[in-house]
């Protein structure tokens, strides 16, 4: 009932669709949201779309992980190893920006007891 | 749930500006994506895949990670620690004045806490270190081991508040690993055998593909990774943790 799956077409489809709306989910969030915390979730929530599409996309459906275990002898057939290393770097990488971040963002609230952004005026000529 | 209604929740404005951004994205792959899909002939992925056997590691993500990409490996391990190194900056400013206020302010934590992170620590260092130790032969590898050990750490550092991660000795752990890993790579480049950067030097025949000694210097290469980044993400966690 669910062969037209395994098409490679649909199922990319489906992934490009489903990481789309959680990059826009994660901007609007970044956009909309004035709590400096919920802005960098908002890019947290966008990078996470970035990995998904990233693996989805080197996969074909019937392509195993590129390991050779369980009885493999051959690296044949297998899905693209380049993405998901790559996406290994960005997620370490995606996580250093996050925590730098919100340090910044919390010791800016310690500083002005202030954590929203349209409240930050201190470079503001007046 | 809050009282205000949900047209005054919902940003119209910024959402239909997200609207339609996400239109033209959609727009703009619609067009754009049925071409140059006719003339690709095999990716750089496929190439690699076809000569990993080179490197006898069983898992190829490995060999790209830390052989054939090892220089971005290390820009990576570079920005990690920039990272560390600024929040450490952030928070560490008032450590002097009131380390012995912050300590007595945080409350105790609760009898669940301390007993679940007393039965789950060396349970959470055996899984981190299996992981790193098997990074060249099953997913995973020194980023994931390394982080799972500074997690065992965390729960620590929450379940017991006389617990401090000594910054002297992390400091030491993170630059002895950062250093082997350039000396490493620098082995590789000078002795004759291989003549690249982080070349593989060390014996690494295929028929031991499969075995936990074996790909020569990936395996180490990876602990060293997994030991530094456990540290700095462990310092992380404790510059967070002190300046409550």
């Amino acid at each position: 009932m669910l062969e037209f799956l395994d098409s490679p077409r649909v199922l990319h489809g489906i992934y490009i669709l489903g990481s789309l709306t959680l990059f826009f989910i994660g901007l609007y969030g970044l956009l909309a949201k004035r709590h400096l915390l919920k802005a960098l979730i908002g890019i947290a929530v966008m990078e996470l779309s970035v990995y998904l599409l990233f693996i989805a996309l080197a996969t074909s459906p019937g392509e195993t992980a590129p390991i050779l275990a369980d009885g493999l002898i051959d690296f044949t057939g297998m899905a693209d190893p380049i993405p998901q290393a790559l996406t290994l770097t960005a997620i370490v990488i995606g996580m250093a920006v996050l925590a730098l971040g919100v340090s910044l963002a919390i010791q800016y609230h310690r500083l002005t007891g202030n954590s929203d952004m349209r409240a930050m005026t201190e470079l503001k000529d007046s | 749930m809050s009282q205000v209604p949900l047209r005054k929740r919902v940003r119209v404005k910024t959402l239909l500006l997200v609207l339609l951004c996400g239109w033209l994205l959609a727009l703009f792959l619609t067009i754009l994506l049925p071409h140059g899909l006719d003339g690709l002939s095999g990716t750089v992925g496929d190439a690699l895949l076809e000569r990993n056997a080179e490197t006898a590691s069983a898992n190829a993500v490995t060999s790209v990670v830390v052989s054939y990409r090892g220089f971005d490996t290390l820009g990576e391990v570079t920005v990690l620690f920039l990272a560390a190194t600024g929040v450490g900056m952030l928070f560490g400013g008032r450590r002097q004045e009131e380390t012995g206020a912050s300590v007595a302010r945080r409350a105790a934590p609760n009898e669940m806490m301390v007993t679940g992170a007393r039965l789950l620590f060396p349970v959470l260092l055996l899984l981190g270190v299996y992981i790193i130790a098997h990074g060249h032969l099953s997913p995973g590898g020194g980023f994931q081991g390394g982080v799972i050990i500074a997690t065992a750490f965390f729960l620590r550092l929450l379940a017991d508040p006389d617990f401090v991660l000594d910054h002297a000795r992390v400091g030491l752990l993170e630059s002895l690993s950062g250093s082997g890993f350039v000396l490493l790579g620098l082995l590789g480049l000078v002795l004759l055998s291989t003549g690249t950067f982080l070349g593989n030097f060390l014996p690494h025949p295929v028929e031991a593909m499969g075995r936990l000694v074996s790909a020569g210097v990936i395996p180490l290469i990876y602990v060293l990774v997994g030991v530094k980044v456990g540290a700095e993400v462990g310092a992380i966690f404790q510059d967070m943790l002190e300046q409550e």
